[in-house]
């Protein structure tokens, strides 16, 4: 892609360095087409004179006849014509056509070496006889090797409506050479440009052939005659990554083989073994040596099965017999197979994920093959980068959750549920499971809750109606940055504060409840509520009530989960929760309600509030606030 | 026939010093295959160390020192056409091919079958009629249309 886009740019700039060149000849050669225009322009002018001069000095209607009579007459015309000799016009003569058709010299301005009267005079152009016949004056230029001539103006002298005489009027060449010294600076400020642009041409040329040369090198590895990974970037900058298949293979244990036998021995079974693989390899795929041992195979979708294919290649290469100084030797070769999901545009990511594969091969003895799943693709983990490209980048959405009012079965308030954006795949919103362990306890954690806080007083803004909860995790809040944030944000918006509760999730013991406590009071400065999320699970549990000013309690979804198998042993721990709750004046909300069974038991224990796939999964607040009306 | 007249034209100069010496050679290669068909070797008497110079280039020529040796007499000053007036006066039966390199030349010597000269800084070229027919010398088609009957 980079190449071509390289050559197409080089052709690009060559191409206009030509234009350039072609301009600037033109415009040279139309300011001394201007020059000679306008000396043209004068000669004719001159030669209009004469002819006056001429007609009023001849009587009758035949100027040669009168000529042929009067001697005396043509001697003072000659002189008078010899006025007319400049440094501009360097021959002024008439001549006539005899009746044999020659052409015969009348009057000569050239007094130093006159013509005989009626002299023969072959003229070298057809054009004499094109102006005699048509009695329309033309230009000449003169062909190389005459003398001292530039341009020819041949003008007719009619009389009676018949061309008698044709006057040469001969524009000197030294003349035009004194003209185009004028231009001459010009014209040499122009050859040297069109030189240096020539020689500009030259070298793009030879940078472009080496560049081209040295390219083709590196598209091969020289020792294994495999693709290299210069090839395989470059391949992939033309061809989309998800149209093809790929094959991560090592060579199990190949540094025994170079100890043993040498690296010249190493080097053959190396080129051996590329040949047996590129061998097997059907029609449009490659084989890359990504380097040592480490080879990748690139397989266009639709050709082969890729699971057999693999499958019978990693067989075909553990069977296969290399010959070593007469000894038969037997390699073997670990595997990670890719099927490329649609949408992987990354050749990176995806080596990486191969790669991840390949070491769990290792790990698990060599020797082996791996397939990599649509999941390994596309539900990794992202690195702190990542999230901090994406988070300045502000693609972050927030998703909305109802949570249901178990009696009237109205959705009450909604949780806001952040998600990332990762372009390569925006159809799949990326999960706090895969970007949030990164991310806590750096400042991108603090800039996704801002946005967050951001986007829910928006939408609380946007619709009155509706009350909002987000998540906190405890530990966070104990940074202060993060709290003054959050501080911030509220008494920006302390009008709709009431309306907006903040789910904490603890993984933590805490072991400093009245600083907790300090923090769920500056929460709630302005009226807004707390809720302990996933109560029932890890440290979230009945301390809390007892020491911190609660509002709602979110029963863990495990929990719930388990009233579909184990309903008498689940309806017990959850009836023990909700005597809890009610003693400290707390509501309850049952998470991860994804049926209606669950639902109507969790219905009938009591408890306040349900939320789950049963009633809606994350949606743009758009969605619920449509249905709603 | 335009071509080689422009041709012609082109290389060929009376002073020469304008001239390039390898197109007034390969014009007077042709005038003297022209004038002189069918002769093994082409006798000339030229005294022009100019010519001279050009002319022996020219596999058949052999120059010779004297008029009664000689096939083609190149005129190229008056003197010569003096040297040649007596010595016709004294030979009167002498008959020769004379070219002349000037348009005077021409005209004074009533026995020159044609002339390649300059007028008007144009070369010009041309052949009398009744002189050629006088030698038996048929020009080639090219040089026909630099025949004339009179100057």
């Amino acid at each position: 892609m980079q190449r071509n886009r390289l050559s197409r740019v080089i052709f690009i700039i060559i191409g206009a360095m030509l234009l350039f060149m072609s301009y600037l000849q033109y415009a040279i050669s139309q300011t001394t087409e201007s020059i000679k225009t306008l000396e043209v322009t004068k000669a004719q002018e001159f030669a209009g004179k004469i002819e006056r001069y001429l007609k009023t000095e001849i009587k009758g209607d035949s100027l040669v006849a009168y000529l042929d009579a009067h001697p005396e007459k043509r001697h003072e015309i000659d002189k008078m014509l010899h006025a007319f000799l400049t440094k501009e016009f360097r021959y002024i003569f008439l001549l006539t056509k005899d009746k044999e058709g020659y052409y015969r010299f009348l009057l000569d301005a050239s007094i130093d070496e006159p013509v005989p009267y009626r002299s023969i005079f072959f003229p070298n152009s057809d054009v004499y006889d094109q102006v005699y016949r048509s009695g329309i004056a033309k230009v000449t230029k003169q062909k190389e090797h005459t003398e001292g001539i530039w341009l020819s103006l041949l003008y007719p002298i009619k009389k009676a409506n018949k061309t008698q005489m044709l006057m040469v009027v001969d524009l000197s060449e030294a003349y035009s050479e004194n003209l185009n010294r004028l231009n001459d600076p010009l014209i040499r400020i122009v050859k040297y440009m069109q030189f240096f642009l020539l020689l500009s041409i030259l070298l793009l040329i030879y940078l472009m052939y080496n560049y081209t040369r040295m390219q083709k090198a590196l598209m091969t590895d020289r020792l294994t005659a495999a693709k290299s990974k210069y090839f395989l970037n470059d391949f992939f900058g033309k061809h989309t990554l998800d149209a093809y298949n790929m094959i991560m293979i090592d060579i199990d244990e190949f540094k025994s083989i170079n100890a043993r036998f040498g690296y010249e021995e190493g080097d053959r079974v190396l080129r051996e073994f590329s040949k047996t693989v590129q061998e097997h390899l059907p029609n449009n795929a490659f084989l890359v040596r990504n380097g040592g041992t480490e080879f990748l195979v690139v397989i266009p979708k639709n050709t082969v099965q890729i699971v057999s294919f693999s499958q019978n290649l990693f067989k075909l290469l553990k069977e296969k017999v290399y010959v070593v100084e007469n000894e038969p030797l037997h390699i073997t070769v670990s595997m990670s197979v890719m099927d490329v999901p649609e949408g992987t545009s990354s050749l990176q990511k995806a080596e990486r994920v191969l790669d991840a594969r390949m070491l769990e091969v290792k790990n698990l003895g060599k020797n082996s093959i791996l397939f990599v799943g649509k999941h390994d693709v596309l539900n990794r983990t992202y690195s702190l980068e990542q999230v901090r490209y994406m988070l300045d980048a502000e693609q972050l959405i927030c998703l909305y959750q109802p949570i249901i009012d178990n009696q009237t079965e109205k959705a009450v308030r909604f949780e806001v549920l952040a998600r990332l954006i990762d372009k390569e795949y925006p159809d799949k919103y990326v999960t706090p499971d895969q970007f949030m362990d990164v991310i806590k306890g750096t400042s991108q954690y603090l800039k996704m809750s801002k946005l967050v806080l951001r986007e829910a007083f928006g939408t609380l803004q946007k619709y009155p109606d509706i009350y909002l909860s987000v998540n906190l995790d405890l530990n966070d809040l104990y940074n202060t940055e993060v709290m003054s944030m959050i501080m911030e944000e509220l008494k920006a918006n302390r009008l709709m504060a009431d309306r907006l509760s903040f789910e904490i999730l603890e993984e933590h013991e805490i072991k400093d409840y009245d600083r907790v406590v300090t923090i769920f009071k500056q929460l709630k400065m302005y009226g807004s509520k707390i809720a302990i999320d996933d109560f029932g699970s890890g440290y979230a549990n009945y301390s809390h009530v007892l020491h911190l000013d609660i509002d709602t309690l979110k029963v863990d979804g495990s929990l719930i989960r388990e009233l579909s198998a184990m309903p008498e042993r689940t309806e017990i721990l959850l009836r023990s929760i909700q005597t809890l709750a009610r003693g400290f004046g707390c509501e309850i909300v049952a998470e991860f309600v994804s049926e209606q069974t669950i639902y109507e038991r969790v219905k009938a224990l009591g408890l306040d509030y349900s939320q789950g796939y049963y009633f809606g999964k994350p949606q743009p607040i758009e969605a619920y606030m449509a249905s709603l009306k | 026939m335009r071509t080689l007249f422009t041709f012609i034209l082109l290389v060929t100069s009376v002073t020469l010093h304008a001239v390039d010496e390898k197109s007034t050679f390969e014009l007077y290669d042709k005038l003297l295959s022209a004038l002189m068909p069918n002769k093994p070797a082409y006798r000339l008497y030229v005294d022009d160390p100019v010519y001279k110079n050009i002319l022996k280039k020219e596999e058949k020529v052999v120059f010779v020192d004297r008029f009664e040796n000689a096939d083609f007499i190149l005129f190229t000053d008056e003197s010569l056409l003096e040297r040649y007036r007596e010595y016709k006066q004294a030979h009167p039966e002498y008959s020769t091919i004379l070219f002349a390199t000037r348009y005077r030349l021409l005209k004074n010597c009533k026995d020159a079958v044609g002339a390649l000269y300059w007028r008007k800084g144009r070369p010009q070229l041309l052949f009398l009629k009744p002189r050629l027919k006088h030698h038996n010398i048929v020009l080639p088609t090219m040089f026909k249309k630099f025949e004339i009957e009179t100057l």
